[in-house]
């Protein structure tokens, strides 16, 4: 009973290149859209639903379900495990790059996702007028939203940028709960 | 072994996709009743088999069986539930229901635009009808294969 055709495993390759530019094509639009970095580093987050360009958080309310369609992984049963989905199968197959996971605080709800090389900055120099821009903050945004829809409310920010002068970029990911489900109302 | 019929729901219960094909009998209530009943059930039984599970759960509720049928279930992490009825010849069709759910969500570009409000969804007007079943092919015994046809046929949309 093998599903080794199964469409789900293919992965379609695009250029980073166009990866990248169409990225920086964004950003650079959100900066002209709004007058200061805050405002620019919310939309890349994105808490509240937009009609018209579904970004970071909305990315991954999405992103997630083509995930576990390709990937056929099963619910993690911790946060480590979590983590290690993340960056081993996650980052691997949307961003070809695999973090390393590092800095976990001692009751294991948080840790630090490090990326060597953070494919979305290539080609990129902050100006100085932006220098409080998140620039990747929309992978911030795609993670809360994917661990959103399987029940886990995290906080994920950067606390080092490449951009920014950093050795490397670190993504700092902090579990808040476990979303319960709930019956639909009026069901018994 | 015969395929009787598939129900699609999403994490909030709502029905996203019904089909049938070899059901002789129905409920004789109304589908969205059904669907209710189904969900409610799924729901109490998830809840029941995990308080009562003396050992760690793993993958919870899989599949029970009566006499006559037999009903798989397999549930994605985010919720989306895809439930099958099946005769009683059918072996674990886990990576089977798993790939229902794959076909359709592995593609999202391809696929209509999606409610903004609303966690994605199966909108697509061609459930199945896109999909390229040809490596279903071997349900222990080509049942799978034979009901590859009738898949492509039917279908029926509870979209926004």
């Amino acid at each position: 009973m093998s599903r080794q055709a199964n469409r789900g495993t293919e992965s379609k390759k695009m250029s980073s290149e166009l990866f990248t530019l169409t990225y920086g094509a964004l950003v650079t639009q959100l900066c002209k859209d709004y007058e200061n970095d805050e405002d620019v580093n919310k939309q890349l987050d994105k808490i509240v639903f937009s009609h018209f360009l579904p970004r970071g958080y909305n990315i991954g309310v999405r992103l997630i379900e083509d995930f576990l369609a390709r990937s056929n992984v099963g619910r993690c049963h911790d946060f480590r495990e979590t983590a290690d989905v993340i960056a081993k199968v996650a980052f691997k197959m949307y961003l070809g790059i695999t973090p390393s996971i590092t800095n976990w605080s001692p009751a294991g709800d948080e840790f630090s996702l490090i990326l060597e090389n953070n494919p979305l900055v290539d080609f990129v120099e902050l100006p100085d007028n932006h220098s409080s821009l998140i620039y990747s903050n929309l992978l911030c945004g795609v993670l809360r939203g994917a661990l959103e829809m399987v029940q886990m409310a995290v906080e994920a920010k950067f606390v080092q940028d490449t951009l920014k002068g950093d050795g490397v970029t670190e993504i700092r990911m902090r579990f808040i709960r476990r979303i319960e489900d709930n019956l639909p109302a009026g069901e018994e | 072994m015969t395929v009787h019929n598939l129900y699609l729901f999403d994490r909030n219960g709502v029905c996203l996709h019904y089909s049938e094909w070899h059901r002789k009998k129905q409920a004789g209530i109304p589908k969205e009743e059904e669907y209710k009943l189904m969900y409610g059930m799924l729901f109490s039984i998830r809840s029941f088999v995990s308080k009562m599970s003396p050992l760690d759960m793993k993958d919870g509720f899989l599949a029970f069986q009566t006499s006559r049928y037999k009903l798989h279930y397999y549930e994605t992490p985010t919720g989306i539930k895809v439930v099958m009825n099946t005769d009683l010849g059918v072996g674990p069709i886990r990576d089977v229901l798993h790939h229902i759910y794959s076909a359709e969500e592995g593609r999202p570009a391809a696929g209509p635009r999606r409610c903004d409000n609303h966690p994605p969804r199966f909108c697509a007007p061609g459930l199945f009808k896109h999909t390229d079943y040809s490596s279903c092919g071997n349900l222990e015994g080509g049942a799978y294969a034979d009901e590859r046809r009738v898949w492509l046929g039917g279908g029926r949309f509870y979209a926004d």
